[in-house]
């Protein structure tokens, strides 16, 4: 793995969504590591912490607002995250805030709008 | 005793019970070919609906949620969480508390911030005095709104929210239902797609939660029940759901909408005169008066029904409860049926009439009292010696093979339709469940339904038999 | 029963029938028989679903990859990415030969195009027509089968395909109702101007969710501007003017006072209550009045609307009114609702004890005769006009379910014009024309009945709703037509997707757009004086358009001056003339606008026009009239192209391509590789890109290609070209060495665009000799028919100067 490129954890569990997004992140320079579910990004992070995550916020076992709970208080890392979540979900994205989420972007995703967005988190660390 | 005469009463009492069930055959098969169609229809309209860019829309009516509560601490605040995140902008959760003894309201209070907010209430309130309406104090819970009342029982406490909402549905249903996300929007689509009728009320499934995998007031897993009562009670379920109100659906003569999942238009409820409080059937009892009430003002209305799966309950486990479930069914049956009784092969309300109110009193309500008459008999003849052993054995063959084939069949539509149990195992159990349902199941349900007409009939009071729940929280 | 009956009936009555057990037997094996049927499908059923969704699942994981690096594939990337794309490239199109593969694409796109937003979204939308999947749903439209049409409604909708905008418009209307909606979502979703059309020509209700959906299509449209939509308060159909109010609120365009406040006395409540919306949102204050005479016949909820408003805009002198409410009405709601008006106007006010007698029995007074108060000059000035116009727009709707030629006698110059700037199916056509006279062409304006405040507003919008017998009649006439109409149409598109003519149209991927655009700006007066020279060929035109059916053929055939049937090509040929007038007329002030032999000529001119266009306009709504109104007429042009590459190519560039070729006669091409090993779409398909990745290699080896007499005609003639379009390019890049990376890409496409125009204006120049390629493919007998209008041409060449010079100017813009 070339170390010079951030390493991005993408969750999401639509795999058609997640296989373009990996593409383009890959693409755009990153090395992404892709988890389908809740248990995946678990099981990942038990591993290594990356340098940014991009999670959806619905998510079979394990929901974006537990992650980040999780990456926060269990694994008390302040790793960026980034949540995408669904239009009229406003509810949840506040929680996700108050959770210590660090930016959101609302499906239908634009893909360039992803990676400026993720730029900019990385960035600031 | 003449026994020529004799013999011939009795040729003409087995004649009767064949003419009976040759009609039930035929009813059904009827059925089963109604709600085929209705059920192809329905697929293929419905198989490429995107309902969620709807839900913000201007145009999207408001609605009312009424959840009565009743010595439900446990579950509440959970059950409130899982209403309050539904895909729907303009909807509003009222949960009324009717007069429960335990801390059902302080449970309320505490998890959701709730303020006794000013409300200017009638003063010829036609239902149990208000205590006090509470808003909550956080903007996430906007939508909720909490009615504290002297109890009153479920009808009433439907008819507090119905009158004190002021949205254009209302939406009926028990606090321990679980309703899928997505569950308004498909209401709001039945009650908005007809142009020609107006849509007075819309009915759903009910689907059996016991079992299931329930986490964050969502359904993660959907698993066979693992009570065998209960696996029965899916079975009925099935059945009736699937095939039975899918056909009386179809040819528009649906007269029962489930008290756990029922939307109604607020004003026609209103008018009509709400739930009836001195029934122990209320939710079959307002489809019948709203039905009628659209006929006497001659408007051209209709009952929706959707076959989706939306909301999930869970059923008894226990003998017990479950007869007391039926044992009520059987008396709001009774009680509703006789309330309008000028319906019977009535031609001024068309098909209500001479359709589903008939059937309603030969199937629903005459076929167990007849079925244990029938027991009867046959265990008085082969007393006697008389039994005609050839034609008895034909006849419960028959029928047994019928009942068989009919929930093959629905087993049939839940797998083409919605195949939600992936493992074959538990299609092979639940067949297995019909093969032996005739000579377990059934007798108990049909019990409970002579013990329900009896009280009724004999005057002997008890109140609503009450589930015990579980709680979703827990599972 | 039996004891009323005479005695000796008795006893064979009172035996009762004997029971049949044997038949009973047989009913229970029947019923065993059916549950193991059962049983067995059970199973059957469970394989299939899930084998057919676990394959589909497969499938759609091999083939994710592939979309994502189609969609994000950039010009400026390496050039091994390129070489990688390009191989991608000829391996989808090896994939999309199977109907599952093209299945599993469609659903991926579909469920992307969901999902993404943005530029990504619009790369599916393109990506989708690139593939041909497009050319499936339009397969889908022709189905018998309403869900497989409404499937194909949605897939096109669903991926912008404007194109398809005026195929779906005729299932508005349609039988089925889940047809019907999603062809009206359609209309509204591919064009601005369909929401237009849809209002225009909807016969049906409009179901509360169809309107919603319909809402919500405008809501997320960028850039829509919405037309005023108080024009259609005035429809027949009640559902329009429900929906009209409801637009008309939600883009808060407050122009439509006096229709409003009259809208308040509709029997209807929701049109009621929407009305009282709109002027509640927009403080029409004048309607107060209104609002108070017609209180006391409402039912609960419009009392408590009306309050609301009342007490917002209200004054003083309403309180009185109010109070007589407070006093009278019974409904507790609706009693609170008064007072809290009542201190919503005035929140000191103390209630006056005088007055109050009187005001007792006002209430009686408005019920009886709540109108009487409404009348003002104004008002009636605007009836008569009203009912003018509603004298016309009867007597047009009586026309309208059937179509004879009497029908298309107003104004030709108009009616061209209109069908053009709006593109209709051939019976509304004709009436909009007839409609509107002759003021300016402007859509929106001319479409839509005048908006006003109607005396009769009441009366008509009582009119029932056509009955379901008199649109059933309506709706034969009409499917009939449109069968005829749309088969054809369709059958056009489909043609277009034959491989042999893929070639050609990826050559000139361009459309008719501009056409329509302009028509304002040309002269009406001009127009005008030609008008009379035109009548007989525009009476044509309309033949041409309403006539596409036998049916109409038929019906016209007396009329049609030209009426040419002895062969088929000769037919063809005729109607194309028969069309040509519509483009000169809108596009040009050029001499001898009419004549026949100029024919060619205009359709250059057609050709001229898209590529000015293509630069700004990209692929959205350039589908329009032409296409459905003639077809072919594409395919001219692209033969066209087709044949004057290659004399190009001899006539200027021969000397250099042997240079080229002998400087760099030792270097392999990785075109050489895919060649060898694919067919002969993909190689055409190949020679497209050549052009973007080509260096000098890759123009050696298509010069080989193009000289190899093996290979296959049309493949020679592709490659001829390609090789000359990259000999230009890299002629320019060695000229512009100093160029960025990226800035070259953008030189190149430019150059690209501006030699196709070359192509196409040098065959216009060059004369008899261009027809020698044609031989190539002389048994064509569409070539032939060609050929003619290349003579043609040729002929009237000298006539037709100024149009040239105009038009190589703008080329040699574009050539930068």
């Amino acid at each position: 793995m070339d170390i010079s490129k951030p390493r991005l954890l993408l969750a999401e569990d639509d795999e058609l969504l997640a296989s373009l997004l990996h593409f383009r992140l890959e693409k755009a320079g990153y090395s992404v590591k892709l988890a389908n579910d809740g248990r995946a990004v678990k099981e990942f992070l038990s591993s290594e912490i990356p340098d940014i995550i991009v999670s959806d916020i619905m998510m079979p076992y394990f929901s974006g607002i537990e992650l980040i709970s999780y990456v926060r208080k269990e694994l008390a890392s302040q790793v960026p995250i980034i949540i995408i979540s669904t239009a009229g979900n406003e509810e949840n994205v506040l929680s996700a805030f108050e959770l210590g989420a660090n930016d959101f972007i609302a499906k239908p995703v634009s893909p360039s709008e992803l990676l400026v967005r993720v730029g900019r988190e990385l960035s600031k660390v | 005793m003449d026994s020529g005469v004799f013999n011939i009463i009795l040729e003409y009492i087995n004649v009767v019970f064949l003419l009976f069930t040759s009609a039930l055959f035929t009813v059904f098969t009827a059925m089963t070919y109604l709600s085929t169609r209705s059920s192809l229809h329905y697929r293929k309209k419905n198989s490429f609906v995107d309902l969620s860019k709807i839900m913000a829309s201007p145009l999207a009516p408001s609605i009312t949620i009424i959840a009565p509560a009743y010595n439900e601490e446990l579950t509440i605040v959970e059950n409130i969480r899982s209403l309050l995140s539904l895909k729907y902008v303009n909807y509003e959760v009222m949960v009324v508390n009717d007069g429960s003894k335990d801390d059902t309201l302080k449970k309320m209070i505490e998890a959701y911030d709730l303020v006794k907010i000013e409300k200017e209430i009638d003063p010829n309130w036609p239902c149990k005095p208000i205590r006090g309406v509470y808003k909550s104090s956080k903007r996430v819970f906007s939508k909720l709104t909490v009615i504290d009342k002297e109890n009153g029982g479920k009808s009433d406490a439907l008819n507090t929210g119905m009158r004190l909402s002021e949205n254009k549905y209302i939406g009926c249903i028990d606090v321990d239902c679980l309703l899928v996300p997505d569950a308004l929007l498909h209401v709001v689509k039945s009650f908005f797609q007809r142009s020609k009728k107006r849509v007075i009320a819309v009915g759903g499934v009910i689907r059996i939660a016991n079992s299931c995998k329930i986490s964050g007031g969502a359904l993660e897993e959907i698993r066979l029940p693992k009570n065998w009562l209960a696996r029965f009670q899916l079975l009925e379920y099935t059945r009736s759901f699937l095939l039975g109100r899918m056909a009386w659906g179809r040819i528009d003569s649906l007269l029962i909408i489930s008290g756990a999942f029922g939307f109604f238009d607020r004003e026609i409820a209103l008018e009509a005169g709400g739930y009836d409080t001195n029934t122990v059937g209320e939710d079959m009892e307002i489809v019948f008066r709203m039905r009628r009430y659209m006929h006497e003002r001659r408007e051209a209305y209709t009952v929706e029904y959707i076959p989706d799966p939306l909301c999930w309950t869970e059923v008894p486990e226990s003998i017990k409860i479950l007869v007391n479930q039926r044992d009520r069914w059987a008396r709001g049956n009774l009680e509703t049926l006789f309330k309008h009784k000028d319906m019977f092969f009535n031609s001024r309300f068309g098909r209500l009439g001479l359709i589903s109110y008939p059937y309603w009193f030969f199937y629903e309500w005459l076929a167990p009292i007849l079925e244990f008459v029938g027991l009867i008999s046959v265990l008085f003849f082969y007393y006697l010696g008389i039994l005609n052993w050839d034609f008895f054995i034909a006849l419960t063959f028959a029928v047994y093979t019928f009942s068989i084939m009919f929930s093959f069949y629905a087993i049939l539509w839940e797998v083409y339709s919605y195949n939600q149990y992936k493992k074959t195992k538990d299609i092979l159990t639940l067949m297995l469940f019909a093969l032996i349902e005739p000579f377990v199941f059934h007798p108990i349900i049909s019990f409970s339904a002579i013990r329900g007409n009896y009280k009724k009939l004999f005057r002997i009071n008890s109140g609503w038999g009450a589930i015990g729940r579980k709680g979703f929280s827990k599972a | 029963m039996s004891l009323e009956l005479p005695k000796y009936q008795v006893l064979p009555l009172i035996n009762a029938p004997k029971i049949q057990t044997d038949l009973l037997w047989d009913l229970g094996l029947l019923f065993i028989g059916l549950g193991l049927l059962y049983f067995l499908s059970i199973f059957f059923f469970r394989n299939k679903l899930s084998r057919k969704s676990v394959s589909m699942a497969k499938r759609k994981k091999e083939l994710a990859p592939l979309i994502s690096n189609f969609l994000f594939f950039e010009d400026d990337s390496s050039r091994e990415e390129k070489e990688e794309y390009l191989n991608l490239k000829v391996q989808v199109r090896e994939l999309l030969k199977e109907k599952f593969n093209r299945k599993a694409l469609t659903e991926i796109l579909m469920d992307l195009q969901k999902d993404l937003s943005g530029d990504a979204q619009e790369r599916i939308y393109n990506l989708y027509k690139d593939l041909g999947l497009h050319q499936d749903a339009f397969k889908k439209l022709k189905s018998w089968r309403w869900e497989v049409i409404s499937e194909g409604i949605l897939e096109l909708t669903q991926m912008q395909v404007g194109e398809a905008f005026t195929m779906i418009r005729k299932f508005i209307n349609h039988r089925r109702g889940v047809v019907r909606k999603q062809a009206q979502i359609a209309t509204v979703t591919l064009k601005d101007e369909g929401i237009n059309y849809f209002l225009d020509s909807n016969k049906y209700r409009i179901s509360e969710w169809q309107q919603l959906k319909l809402l919500d299509v405008l809501r997320h449209k960028e850039d829509f501007e919405p037309p005023r939509f108080k024009a259609w308060l005035t429809s027949k159909n009640r559902d329009v003017v429900l929906f009209a109010l409801r637009l008309i609120k939600y883009y808060k365009q407050n122009d439509a006072q006096a229709s409003l406040i009259q809208l308040v006395k509709h029997k209807n409540n929701q049109i009621k209550s929407e009305a009282i919306g709109c002027i509640k949102e927009f403080h029409f204050s004048d309607a107060v009045e209104t609002l108070k005479a017609v209180f006391w016949r409402c039912g609960t909820d419009v009392k408590l609307q009306l309050l609301d408003a009342i007490g917002m805009m209200g004054s003083k002198k309403d309180i009185e009114f109010l109070q007589s409410i407070e006093k009278k009405e019974n409904n507790f709601i609706v009693k609170s609702k008064a007072l809290s008006a009542i201190n919503a106007i005035s929140p000191e006010s103390i209630i006056p004890s005088e007055g109050i007698l009187e005001t007792l029995e006002q209430p009686d007074e408005i019920a009886e005769a709540p109108d009487q108060q409404l009348s003002t000059t104004e008002d009636s000035i605007l009836r008569e006009e009203v009912a003018e116009e509603q004298v016309f727009e009867t007597k047009l709707e009586q026309e309208s379910p059937s179509i004879n030629p009497t029908d298309i006698e107003p104004d030709p110059v108009q009616t061209i014009s209109d069908s053009l700037d709006n593109p209709d199916s051939p019976d509304e056509e004709i009436l909009e024309a007839s409609q509107e006279n002759s003021e300016q062409p402007n859509t929106q304006e001319t479409m839509t009945p005048k908006p006003s405040n109607p005396k009769d507003t009441k009366e008509q919008h009582q009119q029932p709703i056509p009955d379901e017998e008199h649109l059933l009649d309506q709706e034969m006439e009409d499917e009939i037509i449109f069968e005829i109409c749309f088969m054809e149409d369709l059958q056009d598109i489909l043609d277009e997707a034959d491989p042999e003519k893929e070639a050609a149209r990826e050559v000139l991927p361009l459309d008719f757009l501009p056409i329509v655009t302009e028509t304002d700006e040309k002269g009406s007066a001009e127009q005008e004086a030609d008008a009379e020279a035109s009548i007989l060929k525009n009476m044509e035109v309309v033949a041409e358009i309403i006539g596409s059916g036998d049916v109409m053929d038929e019906v016209l055939s007396d009329e049609q001056p030209f009426a040419v049937r002895e062969g088929a090509s000769e037919v063809d040929f005729e109607l194309d003339f028969n069309f040509l007038p519509f483009v000169v007329e809108e596009a040009m002030d050029l001499d001898n606008m009419y004549s026949e032999e100029n024919a060619a000529y205009k359709e250059m001119e057609v050709v001229f026009e898209e590529i000015t266009d293509l630069t700004e306009q990209p692929d959205e709504s350039i589908m329009d009239v032409d296409w459905e109104l003639n077809p072919r007429f594409e395919k001219e042009k692209l033969k066209i192209g087709d044949i004057t590459a290659p004399q190009q190519e001899e006539d200027e560039n021969g000397s250099v391509i042997l240079e080229h070729g002998r400087q760099e006669l030792s270097t392999f091409s990785i075109f050489q590789e895919f060649f060898r090993t694919c067919d002969l779409e993909s190689k055409l398909i190949l020679l497209d890109e050549i052009p973007a990745v080509g260096e000098e290699k890759e123009l050696l080896f298509v010069q080989m290609l193009a000289e190899n007499e093996h290979e296959d005609a049309q493949l020679r003639k592709k490659a001829r070209k390609t090789a000359e379009i990259l000999q230009k390019m890299l002629a320019k890049k060695e000229s512009d060495a100093t160029f960025g990376n990226a800035a070259e890409e953008e030189v190149q496409e430019k150059t690209l665009l501006g030699d196709e125009v070359q192509i196409v204006s040098e065959a216009v120049q060059s004369t008899v000799g261009i027809l020698e390629p044609d031989f190539e493919l002389a048994e064509q007998a569409e070539v032939i028919e060609l050929q003619a209008h290349k003579e043609e041409e040729d002929q009237s060449d000298n006539s037709n100067t100024s149009i040239f010079e105009s038009f190589l100017k703008i080329i040699d813009k574009l050539n930068g």
